[in-house]
């Protein structure tokens, strides 16, 4: 078993460093010490050789480690050969991540931990955009701006918003199947037809996929219907500043409301963003606020303290009952609310110059069937995206499609800029390996992968693990009934060393 | 399987994501003298095979560590971890063996004071009932 030795003398951020190394390096045993040359830096690696039974060392740090002398020492504090040394010197000027890239490079060189090699995997560039609403239609026109073909398809058969755009649009077009990876997506289109019978537009292949199925649109001529969103009236929570920013000083709103829990709760993050939104908008541009609301929720750190502050900066708090109406159109200046005040316990009606919603308050939909099709796992409600922080903004448990709700399009077109942008990624392979022999074709990991990483090779009889959507966390290795899969970085092997080596 | 000696140690597998972050900010402490830290790349990645094994080669009891419910970094794998863990524990009933020797609890990265708790814990009870 081989450890290696981090001496943090020279480092700002050790902790920073090791976590790097950490995470480099899976399975291997990490040590810092603040001075490692030291007597006592010394007779602390040597009780942890003893104590873990390394055999082989990895010294990281300044020149002092490569001093034969130094090692020299070591070993004979150790119990080890000289031969069994390795050091590595770590530039103070270096960032962490190089560092750790530097040690882990030292470490695979000197054969001391499993090497993995990298594949190149192309990416598709088209963008799918499921669902026209006002999220669908906002991503898919930043991503055509960022030069990503982008066709959106949406269930109704009203026409293109926007013909001029060069985005392709598929009214009456649902998503049947979502198979393939990251990349690399085959997307199943069904069109109805003007007889009312579905016909197949065959199967496409899609970079990225973006779920947008929000119904949610924004009014900005009088003769179309939509909502509750009007342009420069009623706007979401996320672009009120944008939108106080860019207009002249004469023409800035004097009275602005934030509303919460607009339909559905909203917890602490909403409640958050809309205190933080309301000190600065009356730091910058000392309008009217008042933050309208069905419960204020400070059970968070800090979020009490934050309450206090945008009370003293001067907004007001007012407590609807939950079936509050916003009534605005875009021919008419101003903005009128109507709720029942669950403090005054009286029906108020409020006009004011821009409400803002929090883009968390509008209800989404079920969506069983798109879910269904695409696999992408549900929250409580039934909503698309799951409700887990590590997903949130717009994440999904497939890597590469995103589930977008309304205010968070330049998150998700930034998001897929990011990943489709440099044309290839490249993977390492150290992702679940299937013994074909043990393997039985139960579908157990295929079913228990969280990522959709799992599939079956036709071909060798197998189930098989796609590199580039694994996350490497071992769920299908713990599950498999005939133990035929592997993570090669976290074998049964590797876990019983590190806990069996210092026994 | 032997039994438990004094000098027998305890294994803790601890999630990278939550419990081993949590175990950097642990204070040497005597008390925690005796258990190994074992990092794992998820809760999830435990099994039977697994945890018997290291009961088989010695370790004294197995206590799994793993992110809070809802908020597993690989979304599902704490979950998956529950029911493991609870089917090593039938397996060991069935083998007329004391089930608790394998645990199975949840702490996030900030709390190193829980993760302690539970670890003493665990120690306590593999103490209390290793004469058996």
């Amino acid at each position: 078993m081989t450890g290696v030795f981090l001496c943090t003398c020279q480092m700002k951020n050790a902790a920073v460093w090791a976590g790097r190394v950490e995470k480099a390096m899976p399975g291997v045993p990490i040590f810092s010490h603040q001075e490692l040359c030291s007597g006592k830096g010394t007779r602390f690696a040597a009780a942890r050789v003893k104590q873990r039974k390394l055999d082989k060392v990895l010294l990281a740090g300044c020149a002092a480690l490569q001093s034969k002398a130094y090692v020299a020492r070591f070993a004979a504090s150790a119990g080890l050969a000289q031969g069994a040394i390795d050091s590595i010197r770590i530039f103070p000027s270096a960032s962490t991540t190089d560092a750790a890239r530097a040690i882990q490079r030292a470490a695979a060189g000197r054969g001391l931990v499993p090497v993995f090699k990298t594949r190149r995997v192309a990416l598709q560039q088209g963008v799918l955009v499921v669902g026209g609403g006002r999220a669908g239609w906002e991503t898919a026109r930043l991503a055509a701006s960022l030069g990503y073909p982008t066709t959106v398809i949406r269930k109704e058969m009203e026409p293109a918003r926007d013909p001029a755009s060069g985005i392709e649009t598929l009214p009456g077009t649902t998503l049947v199947s979502l198979t393939g990876s990251t990349g690399h997506f085959s997307a199943r289109l069904s069109q109805n037809g003007t007889a009312g019978a579905h016909a197949s537009v065959g199967v496409r292949d899609f970079g990225a996929v973006v779920i947008a199925e929000d119904d949610w649109t924004e009014v900005d001529a009088p003769s179309l219907q939509g909502g509750p969103l009007v342009a420069g009236r009623v706007v979401l929570l996320a672009e009120l500043e944008r939108l106080l920013e860019g207009l002249p000083q004469r023409e800035r709103p004097r009275h602005v409301v934030i509303v919460l829990d607009y339909r559905v709760d909203e917890g602490t993050a909403a409640f958050e963003s809309a205190l933080r939104t309301a000190i600065s908008v009356r730091e910058r541009w000392k309008p009217q606020v008042e933050i309208a609301l069905r419960d204020a929720r400070v059970a968070a750190y800090g979020l009490e303290a934050l309450y206090d502050r945008a009370s003293a900066s001067g907004a007001t708090f007012m407590k609807h009952d939950g079936a509050l109406k916003i009534h605005a159109s875009a021919s008419r200046p101003g903005v009128t609310l109507r709720f029942h005040d669950a403090a005054l316990s009286e029906d108020v009606e409020l006009s004011c110059d821009v409400a803002a919603i929090s883009a968390a308050g509008l209800a989404q939909r079920r969506e069983d069937a798109l879910a269904v099709a695409t696999g992408i796992s549900q929250d409580g409600y039934g909503t698309l995206q799951e409700n887990n922080v590590h997903l949130l903004p717009t994440g999904s448990n497939r890597e590469g499609v995103f589930v977008v709700a309304p205010g968070y399009e330049q998150d998700a077109a930034f998001s897929i800029h990011a990943l489709l942008s440099h044309g290839t990624i490249s993977v390492e392979l150290s992702h679940a390996v299937v013994d074909g022999d043990k393997c039985v074709l139960c579908l157990t990991c295929v079913r228990s992968c969280p990522f959709k990483a799992m599939r079956i090779d036709e071909k060798e009889k197998k189930a098989e693990c796609i590199p580039e959507s694994c996350r490497r966390c071992g769920i299908c290795e713990g599950e498999c009934p005939a133990r035929a899969i592997t993570l090669p970085a976290w074998s049964d092997e590797i876990l019983m060393a590190m806990a069996g080596a210092s026994r | 399987m032997r039994a438990r000696s004094a000098a027998a140690r305890i294994t803790v597998l601890l999630c990278e994501n939550s419990a081993w972050k949590a175990s950097a900010e642990l204070p040497a402490d005597s008390a925690l003298r005796g258990v190994d830290f074992v990092k794992i790349p998820c809760s999830g990645r435990v099994d039977a095979g697994l945890l018997l094994s290291l009961l088989e080669h010695g370790s004294a009891g197995v206590l799994a560590v793993g992110c809070p419910k809802d908020d597993c970094t690989f979304l599902r794998g704490n979950y998956r971890a529950e029911k493991r863990v609870s089917a090593t524990r039938a397996i060991l009933r069935e083998a007329g063996l004391d089930e608790g020797l394998v645990r199975l609890s949840f702490v996030s990265a900030m709390d190193a004071h829980r993760l302690r708790e539970s670890v003493l814990d665990f120690k306590r009870y593999l103490d209390d009932n290793s004469s058996s």
